[in-house]
């Protein structure tokens, strides 16, 4: 297979999927292993497409014409095939469990979610893989659709519930598009190229007007958990939770922003624009609110702050403006969207076995060994603790941002407190806290295959740290120089 | 060649005097098949003349413009003409299959208004003279009636009447606009009278460009004034609201646009001077209120009737901004409209003639009759959001553009904020479209071929022409830039 036919089968793939998923709805045994197939077929594209990158000579594919010049186009290139073996990876999990798990946890219109989801990862991997900001803001346009249509099913509670998500997801689209016709008119052009398009195109104030605008769609979900009930995907389906945390808010947010950063505004003119304070200023201030948030919330609410924590720590690391930052930028996006992962099964299972809330997890570690191994590994990498990914991602976004500006440290050392403030209140009531004599006669619905999505998303961020140390040195090889 | 614009206009007339002298029912059907085709050709024709020469034009006697009646095709009527022409082509051959449009003994009489109406509608997209415009608008507003007034249920009648209502305040608005730029500038001509006013910011003028503007949004069907056109929807026969609803605004629209950037735009200090927040106002009314009326609905004729308006308020966005890119933007909505109403308004049309509900909570029964039907209902509310990928998007872009280079913000936002909305709206209507209970039928009535051979073709139409915006957005473009030169 050549790379321009991986990209469009990347893209192709999930699409059909999803219109024949629609077409066997009635054959649910059918629908089940066709969710399976694509969702692992999508995961060894994706990873067969990173492994094809070429530094010299970006791989492209036209999907359609549109506007003269500026056509609906997927380029492989490493930030972008980043985040698509993420979100392939994410999406294998939320089918994995939508298949596994108790029949009460698995999705209540399975036909919905699988078609929805996977036309979802259509537009989600074409918004990672877009070779201009025309092509990402089409297909970011196609994610908010199947979004919506996955969310909001039909006039009830979770309908209104879910409003912020996707009036947020809208407001993003159409930030991005304002952000991508002034680009047009300041650059002319809005194609991703290594350097960026912005050197001496345009004045700093104008370049850091369009950043800002960049910023805001780019990390719109960091806004979210500061929103009155809007932690409401704690009400949802597992797999909706890890498809819009993981996929459409975290991966979503962070490197359609970071391509932008990197490939539009470009590094020079970064450093140009500066006010990396300002913005460190400002991630300051939100981890502070998510911190007060994130508090007193139940289980599930925990878990699904994280993003937006992750989310911060992101944009705050890309905004050092070389090399060095756009890979430890990664690191970070990766170490949190494993965490996030394995945390959101771990967490529902938990809930779903002994309660809602923290008090009910009070002392059943040894009931739960499993779980409770893996909400300790999740934790020690979400508070980065060496050698998890989360520590590799946090030593590497402090030591390059250090370079630009002191706020880059203090938020990439508050991330990881503000998490402490979600999952360590867990693990100590899991495992040290004294057990409910009341609750000892229930008995956990826990089988094998229901904590395998789980397990399996744990020893993925396990094995992590191990894979990024592999990948460095190619990987930096692969990313466009600095200035 | 130079022949060709005329052509355009006395090949439809002439065909409909022909169905009025000849009631012979094959020969009125051969000629309501033939006549629409042929014209589409020669529109094609025109388009083909412009694109490889330049612009066309005919003086009627050899009396030239200011003085005689001079039809002109540049880029803008051409392409203005491609859309209202591919449309009649597909809906007025299809007309005679509806026994709703078509009642028995009044085939000549419908032939021959549907045949006028496209004459009519030809006529305004040459003509460069106010005066021919007002003419060539009557004749298009009274075959409308007539045509409206066809169906066999009384409330056609009176949605005719509230029609004529509407049509005629817009007529009174127009004639006295041009009465009072005639008396400030001396003629009626669109470039001469472009040549006059470049500078002209007096009282007289600016209350006659207002009134001008006015009458054509009352007749265009633009938000506040849309309420004829939701009527002709519901009431109507649905093939005759689909070719109205089709055509009429976008050539009206079409008109607005060209008077408004080419005639006006160097003259009155309200499209100028105060541009940037005239524009919000405008976008504000035309559009926003729109857009958030229709995400409020609960019934899928009252969404597809104001996201309709909102989307043509785009138009007047476009033509406001008085810069290249805004005329591009008016341009490309045009097209977007004249392809995304028509599949919109036939797919409801289907719904209605097959008794089907048309309660958003009960579209489901919409996608088990037919998927095809539905997902170009679909497409075609997401085009009037300006989805990516959609004929709507080219416009949006366009506009995004025309705003961000003239620095009118406040407009940008709120054409943002209401492309979101309109994008709630439409999201809505596909959620109920895709995943709404489906209600039993007992005995299903099929969907006419008049409708959903429309419905479908412009559906896809509406996909196609979003992957390849760039067949419509060049030539828009270059015909902006010939309208933005403006007089030799």
């Amino acid at each position: 297979m050549t790379p321009d036919l991986l990209l469009f089968a990347a893209v192709a793939l999930p699409a059909f999927a999803a219109v024949a998923m629609l077409v066997v709805a009635q054959h649910p045994l059918a629908r089940d292993v066709g969710a399976l197939i694509s969702a692992v077929v999508l995961l060894l594209l994706t990873a067969a497409i990173l492994a094809m990158l070429d530094p010299a000579d970006w791989l492209g594919v036209i999907l359609a014409p549109l506007f003269a010049g500026v056509p609906v186009r997927l380029v492989g290139e490493p930030v972008g095939a980043t985040g698509a073996l993420l979100a392939s990876f994410a999406w294998l999990i939320a089918v994995f469990w939508s298949l596994a798990a108790p029949a009460a946890r698995r999705p209540r219109h399975p036909t919905r979610f699988f078609v929805c989801g996977s036309a979802g990862m259509a537009a989600a991997v074409g918004c990672l893989y877009a070779g201009n900001l025309l092509s990402q803001i089409t297909f970011e346009a196609g994610l908010l659709l199947a979004t919506s249509l996955m969310l909001a099913p039909s006039r009830n509670e979770e309908e209104t519930a879910t409003h912020p998500i996707l009036l947020l997801l809208i407001a993003a689209m159409f930030l991005a598009m304002v952000a991508a016709a002034w680009t047009f008119l300041v650059a002319g052009s809005v194609e991703f190229r290594p350097g960026g398009s912005f050197a001496g195109a345009t004045d700093r104030n104008v370049a850091g007007l369009i950043l800002a605008i960049f910023a805001l769609a780019g990390t719109r979900f960091a806004l979210l958990p500061g929103l009155r009930g809007s932690l409401v995907l704690g009400r949802s389906e597992v797999p909706v939770q890890i498809y819009v945390a993981t996929i459409v808010v975290l991966i979503g947010g962070a490197i359609p922003f970071a391509k932008a950063t990197l490939y539009v505004i470009g590094p020079a003119t970064l450093r140009e624009i500066g006010g990396i304070d300002v913005i460190g200023t400002l991630a300051i201030a939100a981890l502070l609110v998510l911190a007060l948030r994130l508090r007193g919330a139940a289980l599930a609410e925990r878990a699904l702050g994280l993003p937006a924590v992750q989310t911060i720590a992101v944009a705050v690391t890309l905004f050092s403006a070389h090399q060095a930052g756009t890979l430890a930028a990664l690191i970070v996006l990766a170490a949190g969207v494993l965490a996030v992962l394995a945390l959101l099964p771990v967490v529902a299972l938990l809930a779903d076995g002994l309660g809602p809330t923290i008090a009910t997890l009070r002392g059943e570690g040894s009931r739960t060994p499993w779980l409770s191994g893996c909400l300790l590994a999740i934790a020690a990498s979400l508070l980065a603790l060496p050698p998890t990914a989360g520590f590799i991602g946090t030593w590497y976004g402090v030591l390059t941002t250090a370079t630009t500006a002191v706020t880059g440290p203090i938020v990439l050392g508050l991330a990881p407190l503000v998490a402490a403030i979600a999952v360590l209140p867990m693990c100590q009531q899991l495992l040290f806290a004294r057990p409910d004599v009341s609750s000892l006669r229930q008995r956990l619905p826990l089988g094998w295959t229901a904590m395998l999505p789980a397990l399996v998303a744990t020893v993925v961020l396990l094995v992590a740290p191990a894979v990024i140390d592999q990948m460095l040195p190619t990987f930096a090889g692969l990313l466009p120089r600095g200035p | 060649m130079t022949h060709v614009p005329a052509l355009l206009v006395l090949l439809p007339f002439t065909a409909a005097a022909l169905c009025l002298l000849l009631p012979i029912r094959p020969l009125v059907r051969l000629f309501g098949l033939v006549a629409p085709w042929v014209s589409l050709g020669v529109a094609a024709l025109v388009l083909d003349h412009v694109l490889r020469v330049g612009p066309l034009a005919y003086a009627f006697g050899d009396w030239a413009a200011p003085s005689g009646v001079v039809f002109r095709a540049d880029g803008l009527s051409a392409l203005a003409l491609i859309v209202t022409n591919l449309v009649a082509a597909v809906l007025l051959p299809l007309l005679h299959r509806d026994s709703a449009a078509h009642p028995p003994g009044r085939t000549a009489l419908q032939s021959a208004l549907a045949l006028a109406f496209l004459g009519a509608i030809n006529g305004i997209a040459l003509s460069h003279d106010l005066f021919s415009l007002i003419i060539l608008i009557e004749i298009m507003t009274l075959a409308t009636c007539g045509l409206i007034a066809a169906g066999r249920i009384r409330r056609s009648l009176v949605t005719a009447f509230h029609a004529l209502v509407f049509q005629s305040t817009g007529t009174a608005f127009l004639l006295m606009g041009t009465a009072m730029l005639y008396a400030r500038a001396g003629s009626v001509d669109l470039l001469d009278l472009a040549g006059r006013l470049a500078g002209a910011n007096d009282r007289a003028t600016t209350i006659g460009a207002a009134m001008v503007l006015l009458g054509l949004a009352i007749k265009g069907g633009l938000f506040p004034f849309h309420g004829w056109l939701s009527r002709t929807y519901i009431d109507a026969p649905a093939p005759i609201a689909a070719v109205v609803g089709g055509i009429a605004p976008t050539a009206i629209a079409y008109v607005l646009l060209r008077i408004s950037t080419a005639v006006l735009g160097g003259g009155p200090s309200f499209l100028s001077a105060n541009g940037a927040w005239g524009l919000a106002a405008v976008a504000a009314l035309f559009v926003l209120a729109p857009s958030a009326l229709a995400a409020l609905q609960r019934d899928i004729r009252p969404v597809v009737a104001l996201l309709a308006a909102a989307h043509l308020g785009y138009v007047a966005v476009g033509a406001g901004a008085i810069n290249l890119a805004g005329a591009t933007a008016g341009m490309a909505v045009i097209v977007a409209h004249g392809v995304a109403v028509t599949a919109a308004v036939a797919a409801i049309g289907c719904l209605q003639h097959a008794q089907l509900p048309t309660a958003l909570d009960q579209l489901g029964t919409l996608r088990r009759r037919s998927p095809m039907v539905a997902a170009a209902l679909a497409c075609a509310l997401f085009a009037f959001a300006g989805v990516p990928l959609t004929v709507g998007f080219a416009g949006r872009w366009h506009v995004a553009l025309g705003m961000i280079e003239r620095d009118a913000w406040a407009a940008l936002i709120l054409v943002a904020l209401s492309s979101g909305v309109a994008l709630i709206a439409a999201a809505r209507v596909a959620q109920r479209l895709l995943f709404g209970p489906v209600a039993p039928i007992e005995r299903p009535v099929p969907f006419p071929l008049a409708l959903s051979v429309p419905a479908t073709l412009f559906g896809l139409a509406t996909v196609y022409f979003g992957l390849n915006a760039a067949l419509y957005v060049g030539l828009a473009d270059e015909a902006a830039k010939l309208l933005m030169r403006g007089p030799p």
